[in-house]
């Protein structure tokens, strides 16, 4: 099944061919017919969304120009501010918040004239892989209803995937943006690191992560991506945050591809394998130089991520108190101490509990210099080893994901199995480097995604080469559709 | 290697105000064994000496002019316990 993508809708929202009140009750529509087997939305906003299209087809019939996304229904994952709607971060400590203001990237969607429809399942706090850890049950693979869609943005995957929405945000710390592509057959873009803004995301490992864009074709991922990344200067709400401009790279003739070892080989299943040898081979067809690279160090990416993102976290999550917003603490606690662990045993789930304690664990004294300090010295190297490579290769190919996606609760009693899902996307996040999650093929009736990597701040070749990848056909999974049983 | 057991996971759920069940503090010692067993790894490796400082991204000074917005609605109205515009909280003397 194909579908209409957010380009083509624009364009016809913008020539008043079609409504953008019509686009929203197609997209709302679809939303009923799939949600119940999905379950990709936390909130879906019907009137707050026709009540925008309804303003988006007044500007039109006044001959003022909406957007380059107009009329276009875009889904948000909820760990990012949307203001009027609730933010629960797929927690229940969260229960009954309204988000007080907009995210820079959602105020960047409303100004392009973008429609958000509502908010998307997450594993809580964005801490997880499968999106099970959402204290709202778990999303479904559109494509195969009794596995998981990958996380943790994995009602965004689900969302795009199930053709409720043509695009939606993610946060990516670890993975979370590529893997739930990888899973559910869309694309998935992890930015460089201060390449948009996070004003407005919930904070869970601030010096790592960052907001995604999720979309089925290459190029409404461009449109999507051209809107929320920092085109003309630093957001100013957002200390960490840089600007660079556009970097067409035309071609791949003549540019080299590392492919890299250590992501192929023992515990990587053969069809995943056999997929990232054939996208290296349409490198290579299309001009590109491809070679085997070794990266030694890689073994030392899953625990150096792992104790970075649990300090931080441990210290991010120590403003849910059950005083100023969320679940209320109780009051006839016997002290403060006792007021805030009631909230946050109740409130926090698994996965939650266990980072914020290993977090607190390796920062508190006689550990701080075995654990915290040696994966700050280890995300050192691995960056200095990346750049490195990126110094000869324009390009690194991986998987996206090892495996394909896992039946639904697979990994959920074993923490460490569902840690290395993220194996092959956590070298991007520590070295601050973009990273493409490609729609690339089929395997035994699920998506395969291959990553690729980019240098900093080269964002732009990475949707360069989908493009150029999906104008030859060779994208499989490029603007399907789940049909969803 | 750390010796993980019960009175380290309770102190380190202390340490993080959370309340944990009995069930729960069993478990965790058990995930915090295999987690921390595997995270281990990085004690093997030759490292640079490391700095708590080192960033993805130089921080600078980011400026912008004031602007007062209009609030579109009552912020107190997000506190989960509140007696008119004033945050409720446990009594601590």
């Amino acid at each position: 099944m194909k579908r209409r993508g957010a380009f083509e809708v624009a364009e016809m929202v913008r020539e008043g061919k079609w409504s953008a009140r019509s686009v929203v009750m197609e997209a709302l529509s679809r939303i009923d017919a799939v949600e119940g087997s999905v379950h990709a939305f936390l909130h879906v906003d019907r009137e707050g969304a026709l009540r925008r299209a309804e303003e988006i087809d007044r500007a039109v019939a006044e001959g003022r120009d909406p957007g380059p996304l107009a009329g276009v229904p875009v889904a948000v994952k909820d760990n990012i501010s949307v203001e009027g709607m609730p933010l629960t971060c797929g927690s229940r400590i969260l229960e009954g918040y309204v988000a007080p203001y907009d995210a820079t990237v959602v105020r960047r969607l409303r100004e392009a004239g973008a429609i958000i429809i509502g908010k998307t399942n997450l594993d809580e706090f964005a801490m997880g892989s499968s999106t099970e850890y959402s204290a709202y049950g778990p999303t479904r693979n559109p494509w195969d209803l009794s596995r998981i869609p990958g996380g943790s943005s994995g009602g965004s995957g689900a969302a795009v995937a199930s053709g409720e929405v043509p695009l939606a945000l993610g946060s990516d710390t670890g993975g979370s943006v590529r893997c739930p592509a990888s899973f559910t057959g869309v694309y998935g873009l992890k930015p460089s690191y201060g390449l948009v803004s996070r004003y407005g995301l919930v904070e869970f490992s601030n010096s790592i992560e960052v907001v995604g864009a999720l979309a089925s074709t290459s190029r409404d991922l461009s449109l999507l991506f051209s809107v929320i990344r920092n085109s003309s200067s630093p957001d100013p709400l957002d200390q960490t945050s840089v600007f660079a401009p556009l970097q067409d790279i035309g071609g791949i003739e003549g540019m080299e591809f590392g492919l890299l070892i250590q992501t192929l080989g023992k515990g990587v299943d053969p069809e995943v394998e056999s997929a990232t040898y054939r996208f290296a081979d349409e490198m290579k067809d299309m001009g590109g130089k491809v070679e085997e690279v070794s990266l030694p160090e890689m073994g030392l990416a899953l625990p150096a991520y792992y104790l970075l993102v649990c300090a931080e976290a441990s210290s991010n999550l120590a403003r849910y108190d059950g005083i100023r917003y969320g679940m209320p603490a109780p009051l006839d606690a016997r002290n403060w101490n006792e007021a805030f662990s009631t909230v946050r045993g109740k409130g926090f789930g698994p996965e939650v509990k266990r980072r914020v304690m290993m977090g607190s664990f390796e920062l508190s004294s006689g550990y701080y210099d075995a654990y915290y300090l040696r994966a700050v010295a280890a995300r050192k190297l691995l960056r200095e080893k990346m750049l490195s490579l990126f110094r000869k290769y324009q390009f690194l190919i991986s998987p996206t994901n090892p495996v394909l996606a896992p039946a639904l609760g697979e990994k959920l009693s074993d923490p460490l199995s569902m840690y290395l899902l993220d194996l092959d996307t956590v070298l991007a996040n520590l070295s601050g480097i973009p990273a493409l999650s490609i729609p690339f093929a089929r395997a035994r009736g699920l998506p395969v995604g291959i990553q690729l990597m980019a240098p900093p701040l080269r964002d732009d070749w990475l949707t360069s080469v989908a493009s150029l990848l999906e104008l030859r056909g060779k994208v499989e999974l490029a603007g399907e559709v789940a049909e969803v049983a | 290697m750390q010796q993980v057991d019960e009175e380290l996971v309770r102190r380190v759920a202390s340490l993080s105000r959370i309340r944990l069940s009995e069930d729960e503090v069993a478990l965790l010692v058990s995930q915090f064994r295999e987690i921390l067993d595997y995270f281990s790894a990085i004690s093997s490796w030759e490292l640079p000496p490391p700095s708590p400082m080192d960033r993805l991204v130089e921080l600078a000074n980011v400026f912008r002019e004031d602007q007062p917005t209009p609030q579109s609605k009552d912020l107190t109205g997000i506190f989960p316990n509140r007696e008119g515009r004033y945050i409720k909280a446990p009594k601590i003397v």
